[in-house]
């Protein structure tokens, strides 16, 4: 029970911090970056792909031994592109308004390499538990960082945050909207694809310094990997 | 010595077996796969028409808050062929009032966008004249080309009581290429899109006999 507990704290540890998919890994930066222009739509993305990458972790590894090693990927493929078909048909009926402005990139989830990534290094040689486990926290990395980037992107674009909730939320979100700034002139860049470099930039940047601070003998991100 | 040719035999039989697995497993999967997406999406497609109808509906509420989609109207709905216009799913609702039609509402959709399709939804009167366009659905850049939506500001009523005639072809274009619209800073192609797309809807409207001509 002990060794399950610190194994969760490992994974937890993992996905959300130290091998990051979006901080550190790099990885599914087409969504990270085109979605994230606020907040709502980037939670709403998160949760998809963390609802896929969850759901399959947990099929791969409950199918794995029916699985033969020469057409892993393919299978892998099957598996993710209908989990990902699922989450575009419930979503386009549950949150009509959110799909339409990020439906595009939810058929794209599928070719986010941080998912097909845990399932071929983890999903595929880990327990059921252990790999739902792991799906829901990369999942989650992956969420924390895209909300952060979409929050930081609307309250630099148009100096407001949790603008278009009730699209999300329903009826009853639809005051969340925070203006922060008032008579805020708008800063044109945040919004755009050249923001979203400029931003998730400055969040590496922290991070490392973060990661630097803590540990002045280790490397940048991307070279400490084991 | 007699056995050997036949356990020979079922060896290559198991070991032919052994490489169809994998074929087998991926029919298998995609069997599956196929099913479970096939059951999700009928599971999920009348909330889908549900709410393409209602945001449908709350659009011709806001052009013509007296009107509504009767569902006489809707199974007279008409999809119109788009010409050489380059707008496609034309969709055409005729609002009658007893025998008479009273408006024309038709939602198109135009390729022309800065990040692909903008749809929106017109309702004209059978004279021609537009009472409004309200756009449905984009991805426009935000803060830039954004502000064809009503939310943002009002460019798009400046179509408001416009027609082929008024104004003439000639200035059916945004400002920036000698026309009457205003384009917004920073964006042009947006603007410019909605408004061939508005224009071309007439065209459509005009050469399938739908506006009348006025006496």
């Amino acid at each position: 029970m002990e060794k399950r507990s610190d194994a969760l704290k490992a994974l937890a540890k993992e996905g959300l911090w130290s091998r990051n998919p979006a901080l550190v890994g790099l990885l599914g930066l087409c969504p990270l970056l085109a979605v994230s222009t606020n907040f709502v739509n980037a939670l709403a993305l998160g949760v998809a792909t963390t609802l896929v990458l969850w759901t399959s972790s947990g099929l791969i590894s409950l199918l794995k031994h029916r699985i033969a090693d020469t057409v892993r990927l393919p299978l892998f493929m099957i598996v993710l592109a209908s989990m990902v078909t699922i989450a575009d048909f419930v979503m386009e009926a549950l949150i009509p308004d959110i799909h339409r402005v990020i439906g595009l990139f939810i058929p794209l989830i599928v070719t986010n390499c941080a998912i097909l990534g845990r399932i071929e290094a983890f999903a595929y040689r880990q327990n059921v538990g252990l790999s739902m486990a792991d799906g829901l926290l990369m999942g989650l990395g992956f969420t924390w960082v895209i909300c952060l980037l979409g929050a930081l992107r609307e309250i630099l674009g148009t100096g407001g945050l949790f603008q278009n909730a009730q699209q999300l939320f329903g009826k009853a979100a639809s005051d969340w909207s925070l203006t922060l700034f008032k008579d805020y002139p708008g800063f044109q860049v945040a919004l755009l694809p050249a923001g979203a470099f400029l931003l998730l930039g400055l969040l590496l940047a922290l991070r490392n310094w973060l990661m630097a601070r803590r540990r002045p003998e280790s490397s940048p991100i991307l070279l400490n990997q084991k | 010595m007699t056995l050997s040719p036949i356990k020979a035999l079922l060896t290559q039989l198991n070991h032919r077996l052994d490489s169809a697995r994998p074929a087998v497993q991926m029919w298998v999967f995609a069997a599956v796969g196929t099913l479970l997406t096939s059951l999700f999406f009928f599971l999920t497609r009348p909330a889908v028409e549900r709410h393409e109808t209602q945001s449908l509906l709350a659009t011709l509420e806001e052009l013509m808050p007296e009107k509504t989609l009767t569902s006489a109207a809707f199974k007279e709905a008409v999809e119109v062929h788009a010409m050489a216009s380059g707008l496609s799913k034309v969709q055409l609702y005729r609002l009658r009032e007893g025998e008479r039609i009273d408006a024309l509402f038709l939602k198109a959709t135009t390729p022309e966008g800065y990040s692909g399709d903008i749809e929106f939804a017109m309702v004209v009167q059978p004279e021609g004249q537009i009472v409004g366009v309200r756009v449905l659905r984009h991805r426009e850049t935000p803060g830039l080309g954004d502000w064809i939506e009503t939310a943002r500001s009002s460019w798009i009523r400046t179509f408001e009581g416009r027609s082929l005639e008024d104004p003439p072809e000639m200035l059916w274009r945004v400002k920036k290429e000698g026309g009457m619209f205003d384009q917004f800073t920073g964006a042009t192609i947006t603007p410019r899109a909605l408004v061939k797309g508005v224009h071309d809807s007439l065209k459509i409207l005009k050469a399938q006999g739908e506006i009348r001509e006025r006496p």
